[in-house]
């Protein structure tokens, strides 16, 4: 479970988080949408304790990142929006030694199981990462999450630069870590996505949790205006 | 944890064309280089036993004359081939002895001064003259210096390092994987110092295992206090460059400004550093010129030998008893006074001497104080003194010779002042620097 509970942020006398209060559950994807600069980014940080809070409390299965900032670590899985592997090894050998970082060790077989239950072709397992698209790498992260059972997803744009299909792959792979019971928050742009996706979307604008609405209440077109109206204003 | 990121490094290493070559590579440089300096030892070995045999020969040969002149069975022909006389056995053709610095432990490792200096030279009773096996050398391999372990480690290995670290952090920024490894349950602190430890060790274990191996091939002893002093060095020398790699990473710099910077301060260290020492050692003690010390030189042996009846009667006055004056040889005036002419031209030289050797002195003095600003100089210096082959060292053969020719002058010359010639016994009694 994920929340935060009067978080904020603010750098230089910019708050870039202002008093945010959120609480996703396991089983729940939040889709966060906003412009660039809403504090999207931000709010990952401060729940990944990249950034220490001006204010407020970033919690992890009850735990303060803060104060926890390694036992909470281990409970999530972090996706940016260009996953980054070492391109000399091969995709078994990533998942193995990002997967070794928090305890869990595999073997090849292990590792490359599971990353075609993430959607890898089987022959592109074993292969360089240097040859893999972005999407490729992004399902490298999920089946990082499935190794390590991670209990939270935090996914900053990472359908950004996908194509349509690769896209939809990956949507069908936040839909099995949903079933999985992970509580999932992901930064988008896409609101398409979102409303697809998620099942909670909440707005940032300013730094500020504008609005919140239930993905399954909202048409696509409603959302577009309520996100322009928010941007707008 | 250890083993795990471990593991991963070394997976990335093998990937790495520079690991690889530098896997290569640097156990062959270190076994080439001390391949040439144990047959440098080897030829200085043999020299030694081969100077010393033509010596034992000449002594021997000598000594069977004398024995069969005693006995009657051959004559004297002329004085200077007597085999009986003291100018015969220590100054004239193959008399004399060579003394030598005996090769150190480890020698082998670096050739240091070698090319400059001299490590043996022959004494008789006129002459310290310092040898070389190589006097006719290619001046341009003087200039390239010798090619030696301490060449390879205080000069290519810091180039290694560098090879090996100078982007390991930068490049977890630059391929992204940064971001990644902060957000794992380890601290990030800690994965960057194993990634950066292991390549320590492995660089470190390269040179030392490849440097245990090529010796133990080439029968060279690392099993004695300077040996085991010789891997801490090593070890202190990667680290220090190791450092200086992780310095340049933590400061979030590029790659390429990482680079760029390491070679600048390899640069700096070997280059910029040891040659301002030596320019401000040169100007602060500048050393008067050879042309100056020649003239000097000659001008004493001119005036001494102006002086030479004045001396002759000065010593027959003075000493009486040690000069024969009834029933000599034709030859005994004529050496006596070459001999007074010599010592004295000796005494006033070593006078002179000391104001042509004490800039140099001086300049010796403020370099090793001023050493330990550029870590390259002090490796050098310290393997150098370990290996016996320092500029210090080499000049003391130059004591040595002449404190050997004073026991020489002591033996040979009362004699034959005295005109007491030696028996084949008395041989034995011949002085021997040893080794």
């Amino acid at each position: 479970m994920l929340e935060a509970i009067n978080l904020s942020k603010t750098y230089n006398g910019h708050t870039a988080v202002d008093e945010l209060n959120l609480s996703i559950s396991g089983g729940e994807i939040y889709c966060l949408l906003g412009a660039n600069g809403a504090g999207k980014t931000t709010t990952i940080n401060l729940f990944l304790n990249l950034t220490q809070p001006s204010a407020g409390l970033a919690r992890i299965d009850g735990l303060s990142v803060a104060q926890y900032s390694l036992e909470t670590k281990k409970k999530l899985t972090y996706i940016p929006e260009n996953l980054s592997l070492y391109p000399n090894l091969s995709g078994i050998e990533n998942l193995q030694f990002f997967s070794g970082l928090s305890g869990v060790q595999l073997t090849d077989d292990q590792a490359g199981e599971l990353l075609v239950e993430a959607g890898l072709q089987g022959d592109a397992v074993g292969k360089r990462v240097s040859g893999y698209s972005k999407g490729m790498r992004q399902k490298v992260g999920i089946a990082l999450a499935i190794a390590r059972n991670s209990s939270v997803l935090l996914l900053d744009e990472p359908t950004s630069g996908l194509d349509p299909s690769a896209s939809n792959d990956f949507a069908g792979l936040l839909g099995d870590m949903k079933s999985r019971g992970a509580a999932i928050l992901m930064t988008t742009h896409d609101l398409f996505r979102a409303k697809e996706t998620g099942t909670r979307i909440g707005i940032m604008s300013n730094g500020r949790l504008v609005e919140e609405l239930n993905a399954a209440d909202v048409s696509h077109s409603d959302l577009e205006r309520v996100y322009l109206h928010h941007m707008r204003a | 944890m250890t083993h795990h990121i471990f593991s991963f490094e070394w997976r990335h290493l093998k990937s790495s064309g520079l690991f690889r070559i530098t896997l290569l590579l640097l156990p062959l440089l270190i076994g080439y280089s001390l391949y040439l300096g144990n047959e440098r030892v080897k030829q200085q070995e043999d020299t030694i036993i081969s100077l010393r045999a033509a010596e034992a020969s000449f002594y021997e040969e000598k000594r069977q004359e004398l024995v069969a002149i005693e006995q009657g069975e051959k004559e004297v022909k002329r004085w200077f081939q007597d085999p009986a006389n003291p100018l015969v056995l220590s100054r004239f053709q193959g008399a004399g002895k060579h003394v030598f610095l005996k090769p150190k432990p480890l020698a082998a490792l670096s050739g240091g001064q070698l090319d400059i200096l001299p490590n043996y030279g022959r004494v008789t009773l006129t002459t310290t003259e310092p040898l070389r096996d190589n006097a006719l050398e290619n001046p341009f391999m003087q200039m390239v210096g010798i090619f030696d372990f301490a060449f390879v480690l205080v000069w290519l290995i810091p180039l290694f390092v560098i090879v090996l670290g100078y982007n390991m952090l930068s490049a977890e920024r630059e391929l992204g994987t940064w971001a990644l490894l902060r957000s794992q349950p380890v601290s990030i602190n800690r994965i960057l110092a194993y990634k950066m430890l292991f390549r320590l060790l492995i660089l470190c274990g390269l040179v030392i295992l490849s440097l245990l191996l090529w010796s133990l091939l080439f029968g060279i002893s690392l099993l004695h206090a300077d040996g085991l002093a010789l891997i801490g060095v090593i070890l202190l020398y990667i680290g220090f460059w190791f450092a200086l790699c992780a310095l340049f990473n933590l400061f979030m710099t590029s790659s390429a400004v990482n680079a760029v910077g390491l070679a600048g301060f390899w640069v700096l260290f070997l280059l910029l550093i040891p040659s301002l020492i030596s320019m401000l050692a040169t100007s602060l003690h500048p050393v008067p010129s050879r042309a100056l010390w020649i003239t000097e030189q000659r001008s004493i042996e001119q005036a001494v030998d102006q002086e030479n009846d004045a001396l002759f009667d000065e010593w027959i006055t003075d000493h009486p008893e040690e000069f024969v004056n009834e029933n000599a040889p034709d030859f005994y005036e004529v050496w006596f006074r070459l001999l007074l002419v010599n010592e004295a031209v000796e005494n006033r030289l070593a006078e002179a001497e000391q104001k042509f050797k004490e800039p140099g002195e001086r300049q010796t003095e403020l370099v090793s104080r001023l050493r330990p600003l550029s870590p390259p100089m002090w490796v050098q210096s310290w393997l150098e003194r370990r290996a016996g082959t320092d500029a210090q060292r080499l000049r003391t053969l130059d004591h040595e010779m002449k404190a050997f020719q004073q026991e020489w002058y002591d033996f040979f010359v009362p004699r034959f002042r005295r005109l007491e010639f030696l028996t084949s016994d008395e041989y034995d009694l011949i002085p021997d620097p040893g080794l």
